[in-house]
């Protein structure tokens, strides 16, 4: 087991009589990557400003690099870096500017720690324009670039890929890929989306309606639903009566959950009971689905 | 600390704001300065309208009227005196020397010859007289001589002050003796300005040094009636008017007999010197501007959750804003004064200062002088808790509200009422108003001795009650914004 990061233990909000979470856990260690999912309102920008400080805590702790957030702000605050909701930059600031007034916070962070993170965040040519006239895919990438200027060891992304295009979610994607291993940082990301985590994040955890469904490596929420296989043959009549674990679709379909090695045992008993196979197709579950499955639906009070 | 001061001072200086601010305000001094110098030139406005309109005027009335009616006597002496009053100030000019001597000396005699016009049987001896003493008064008048006339007035006062000594010794009651010291002393205002004007060469022709003349001498005048008439029922607005008077008074015979311009306001040593009522609006204006946003823009923005996931207490965050809007004060009052005194030396002249400023001090009943520079020092020193309180108030209100929109207008709104409520104050006579920051935030009011605008106020009781205001103001604004949720935008 690597260090732990950042551990959240049974963590709730209030707001007024609403409870906004509800005993969130959660832990981080180097290296890993979080995918923290959940649909609108279910909470994930209310944990996430839990563990920046800023919201106050109703119960529970959040504990960065050993430091408690609420008695040890300054502590456990040092090695953070993060983007809330939008990136809110300065407007009126060139790109350049807004990361120079960031850097001037920090103690060690030089003028070339600024051009190497432009440099990673590809805003070379665009970092002494104002702000205003970026795109808000841009925008993200700077947001990104202040969030890991002073070299944080815990990367938290609420929504980098919010409002994009396919094209701009695909940049980001791989931006983040490259620094997650090129910067060797533990990072949290909140999305509503998972496609677009599923690739490259080793960890996921679910919420919804303030609380965590699952937590797990990203393979046993996958296992969640069992893959198959789907079988075009000529008859199903007698398939169930051969074989175990057999789901019939239709007159000419039907699906079996075996794993890769025994399709060719399957279609050596179809073939010796005389039955035409015309197809056979691997049914594949995205993240997506086994979310689906999981939450049933999104219902936010 | 120091870094986030930085940070905040350069998100100031990068905002166009401010810079326009300042440049509309650059734009009012040039203005205000060259107005200014344009009225300096156009001096002595002439405040008896157009005389050609009011011959004309007279003449006409004149025509209606026979002088022989006894209905219409009183009102013929009148238009006749005034009418060739009037020629004759047309012929000398209003801003002659000669103006004063037709209004005050001429006068007198045109309407004693008007006088004899409305009699039927005028005693022709008498009148050959008084036309006589007219026409050489006449002829003094166009020779150029002044001092002539400041001569005989002198020599009437000093007759005079002698008669009201004799008065004084043979006086039976006290109230006699008071009225006859009363007369002895406006005397010797009067024996004091003649002597002035024969001194240094001041005539009746309207100038600087003239009006100074008037100036000591009508303040003079009210010194005396109240230090006569002094008693136990003096309010504050009498006693005030009292110092005031004597302050003019002190000033003007500062400047007659030194040959000094310090009164002066309208070069560029005056116009630095009222530096703090003439632009006053403007420094209150650019400051509530930048405290009323700085911290209520970044919650409104979003960019607070930039500044608020730094390694730094929000403690630290609020302080550094603080002491950023303070530096910012500084920056201003200074930057404006700046642009008067370089303005003010372009359009008037750098010349006028190099003249002291002066003020009374009514303690050692005295004129203190120092320089120009430690007088803005003083005056800077004094007006600072106004704007510092107007600092916080819209720093304050833009914490605890996260509107900068409430937060100036509510500041400037308390600003303008200001004065009223002190007003309110005075007029009813609420004691309690003095408790108010308002009365008590302008410091320069308690200097030299000066007397406050609420009685029982002193200096050390100011400090404590804009020291009370201020921390009542802070102690929230710290509490809320260490609590304050940082909510969804």
């Amino acid at each position: 087991m690597g260090d732990v990061v950042l551990k959240c233990e049974h963590l709730h909000k209030n707001f007024g009589r609403k409870e906004i979470l509800k005993d969130v856990s959660l832990e981080l260690e180097k290296g890993d990557i979080l995918g923290f999912i959940g649909p609108n309102g279910a909470g994930k920008t209310t944990t996430i400003k839990l563990i920046l400080g800023l919201q106050s805590i109703t119960s529970g702790t959040v504990n960065i690099n050993g430091y408690d957030i609420t008695n040890n702000f300054t502590k456990a605050i040092e090695k953070v870096g993060a983007i809330v909701e939008n990136p809110d930059l300065y407007m009126y600031l060139t790109g350049y500017e807004n990361l120079k007034l960031i850097a001037n916070l920090y103690k060690g962070v030089g003028k070339d720690r600024i051009d190497e993170v432009v440099k990673l965040v590809k805003l070379e040519n665009r970092i002494n324009d104002k702000v205003s006239k970026y795109s808000l895919g841009m925008r993200q990438r700077l947001g990104i670039a202040q969030a890991i200027l002073h070299k944080p060891n815990l990367l938290i992304l609420d929504e980098p890929t919010n409002g994009l295009d396919p094209e701009g979610i695909k940049e980001i994607r791989e931006l983040l890929k490259e620094l997650a291993e090129k910067e060797k940082m533990a990072v949290l990301i909140s999305s509503h989306n998972l496609l677009e985590l599923e690739t490259f994040c080793n960890k996921i955890c679910i919420i919804k309606n303030g609380k965590v469904m699952e937590t797990n490596k990203i393979e046993d929420v996958k296992n969640v639903a069992k893959s198959g296989y789907i079988f075009e043959i000529d008859n199903t009549e007698m398939v169930d009566k051969m074989l175990k674990g057999v789901t019939v679709i239709d007159n000419t379909k039907f699906k079996i959950d075996i794993e890769r090695e025994e399709v060719p045992s399957i279609v050596k008993r179809l073939v010796e009971n005389d039955i035409k196979i015309y197809s056979i197709n691997e049914e594949k579950i995205s993240l997506e689905d086994a979310f689906l499955k999981k939450t049933g639906g999104n219902v936010i009070d | 600390m120091i870094r986030l001061i930085k940070n905040e001072l350069a998100k100031i200086f990068k905002k166009k704001s401010f810079y326009i601010v300042m440049l509309v305000t650059l734009a009012f001094i040039i203005g205000y300065n060259v107005i200014m110098k344009n009225i300096s030139n156009s001096e002595n406005i002439n405040y008896y309208g157009n005389l050609d309109e009011q011959i004309v005027y007279m003449e006409a009335e004149l025509k209606e009227l026979n002088p022989l009616d006894e209905n219409d006597k009183s009102q013929y002496i009148d238009y006749k005196s005034s009418l060739e009053t009037y020629k004759l100030m047309k012929k000398y000019g209003v801003n002659s020397w000669q103006f004063l001597i037709v209004q005050t000396k001429i006068n007198p005699y045109l309407r004693d010859l008007a006088t004899y016009d409305t009699m039927i049987n005028k005693d022709e001896v008498a009148y050959k007289e008084t036309l006589n003493e007219y026409n050489e008064l006449i002829s003094r008048l166009d020779k150029e001589d002044w001092q002539s006339f400041a001569r005989d007035d002198l020599e009437e006062a000093n007759k005079q002050i002698e008669e009201q000594k004799k008065i004084k010794e043979s006086a039976e009651t006290e109230k006699q003796m008071a009225e006859a010291d009363k007369m002895i002393r406006y005397l010797e205002v009067q024996k004091q300005t003649l002597e002035w004007r024969l001194d240094k060469n001041i005539s009746y022709e309207s100038s600087y040094y003239n009006g100074l003349i008037d100036q000591y001498y009508n303040s003079s005048i009210s010194v005396i009636d109240y230090e006569m008439s002094k008693s136990e029922s003096d309010t504050t607005l009498m006693k005030q008017d009292y110092y005031d008077s004597l302050e003019r008074a002190n000033k003007a015979k500062y400047d007659i007999e030194n040959g000094t311009r310090t009164q002066d306001e309208s070069n560029a040593r005056g116009m630095l010197v009222n530096f703090f009522s003439e632009y006053e609006i403007f420094i209150v204006i650019v400051i509530v501007m930048i405290a009323g946003t700085i911290v209520s823009e970044e919650f409104n923005k979003g960019t607070v959750k930039l500044l608020l996931i730094r390694p730094y207490k929000r403690t630290t965050i609020l302080t550094s804003k603080f002491i950023t809007c303070l530096i910012m004060l500084a920056i201003i009052i200074i930057s404006i004064m700046l642009m008067q005194f370089v303005v003010g030396g372009v359009v008037f002249g750098f010349d006028s200062l190099q003249t002291q400023a002066i003020e009374y001090d009514f303690n050692a009943h005295s004129i203190q002088e120092m320089s120009i520079a430690s007088y803005m020092l003083i005056q800077t020193i004094g007006k600072l808790p106004i704007y510092v309180l107007l600092m916080t108030l819209a720093f304050a209100l833009s914490t605890l509200f996260n509107n900068s929109a409430v937060a100036i207008t509510l500041t400037l709104l308390g600003y303008m009422g200001s004065s009223m409520i002190n007003m309110i104050g005075i007029q009813l006579d609420l004691d309690w108003v003095k408790y108010f920051v308002t009365p008590n935030w302008d410091l320069t009011q308690h200097f030299f001795g000066a007397i406050p605008m609420y009685e029982g106020t002193s200096l050390e009781f100011a400090m404590v009650i804009n020291a009370i205001y201020f921390i009542i103001m802070l102690i929230p604004t710290y509490i809320v914004f260490k609590k304050r949720n940082i909510k969804n935008i």
